[in-house]
């Protein structure tokens, strides 16, 4: 088993006075979406929940943007008690379909069951050699209650208040997200001073 | 059955509290070209099917299943609108149900009441946070470097480093 947290040096940084502050550069958005900006087919699916922002920002590179927001989809799921097993059926999408995912945190929002069906359709989803994107909040639960990923210019992140904020919350050390992904090969790893983890996985 | 005035948005808000299937028109008929105020609205208990075409607004409150063929008019479908079509307009707003493609040669703006699935071509798009969207979104790409919001105010520092406290190449990880 790979265990990054043993060889992770972990900072935090100051204490957050002004959530609307709450932003960073995030490196490893900037190199998943590089490799398909130019692509005159390029394909990601957003998976994360519906902000202007964020549809604005990838719509104007790549040529197709695909969105569906599993927030919402796993809110009314559970409110309508299905089983975890047919979560993934949201994901309805032709096998290779995508160059790049972006899977956000909902790693924190899955239980276990939902996870393993959804990472097993992103890896049918997405075309060999193609990138899933994994953020995670780390164990340090944001100071300000925000944990909804927007990002603007530059490849700033900021955090807005979750959508749905009784989605339960999973916290998962860097093994567990490994494990997850499986299925996936590890790209890259990136802990930031905020405790935020981002994950690039490739499919072979 | 179809209503057609003149009139802006704030007026078409108080048609539909009234009675939705009586035909309301401007006391004083315009006999020159129309105006690109102008709209229909299909009300809240009328449906439709077929193909639409036209050379004025359109406004959906009912349902409507087919092809809407406005090039240069704009398509609203209200926040009791059933639609599934294939739309092509200048502009389409969705505030209601819709399944289907947009064509727009320019905006598409979709509020947080919206309920989409389908595919998006236009030069932008506008959609409110939460908006409840199962979409495919192909816009016009050019050199020009796209419009962003603003970022936060400049004053406020951020807490956070850019610089990653940690970066395991693949090579390191395969090594473990």
């Amino acid at each position: 088993m790979i265990v990054l947290s043993s060889i992770a040096e972990k900072y935090y940084g100051d204490t957050v006075s002004d959530s609307e502050t709450f932003n960073y550069k995030s490196v490893t958005l900037k190199r998943f979406i590089e490799g398909i900006e130019k692509d005159p087919d390029g394909r990601l699916l957003d998976l994360g929940p519906v902000f202007n922002d964020n549809i604005n920002f990838f719509s104007h590179r790549v040529k197709r943007l695909y969105i569906c927001d599993l927030y919402r989809r796993l809110n009314d799921d559970i409110g309508d008690k299905r089983p975890p097993s047919q979560f993934s059926r949201h994901l309805d999408y032709p096998s290779e379909a995508f160059d790049r995912i972006l899977f956000w945190d909902l790693a924190d929002r899955l239980d276990n069951s939902h996870v393993s069906h959804i990472v097993e359709r992103c890896f049918e989803m997405i075309k060999p050699g193609g990138i899933i994107m994994v953020l995670t909040m780390g164990d340090q639960v944001s100071p300000i209650g925000r944990d909804a990923f927007i990002v603007r210019e530059d490849f700033q992140l900021y955090l807005k208040p979750q959508v749905y904020p009784h989605l339960a919350a999973h916290y998962r050390q860097n093994r567990d997200i490994m494990h997850l992904l499986l299925p996936f090969t590890p790209l890259k790893s990136l802990i930031y001073r905020n405790g935020i983890r981002e994950f690039l996985f490739q499919r072979d | 059955m179809l209503k057609k005035r003149k009139h802006d948005r704030d007026d078409f808000s108080r048609d539909l509290n009234s009675d939705p299937v009586s035909a309301k028109k401007d006391s004083a008929p315009s006999f020159g070209p129309m105006s690109k105020e102008e709209k229909t609205v299909i009300g809240q208990h009328i449906s439709v099917e077929g193909v639409v075409r036209g050379k004025e607004n359109l406004v959906i409150e009912g349902s409507l299943k087919g092809t809407i063929e406005l090039e240069k008019h704009q398509v609203t479908v209200g926040s009791k609108g059933q639609v599934e079509a294939e739309i092509h307009a200048d502009s389409v707003t969705i505030s209601g149900r819709l399944i289907g493609n947009i064509h727009a040669h320019g905006k598409v703006e979709i509020t947080k009441e919206a309920d989409f699935s389908g595919e998006i071509k236009a030069k932008r798009i506008s959609v409110e946070d939460g908006a409840y969207l199962k979409a495919v979104i192909e816009l016009e790409r050019d050199s020009k470097k796209p419009e962003m919001p603003a970022a936060e105010p400049a004053g406020k520092v951020s807490p956070l480093s850019e610089k990653p406290a940690f970066n395991i190449p693949l090579e390191s990880v395969k090594g473990k």
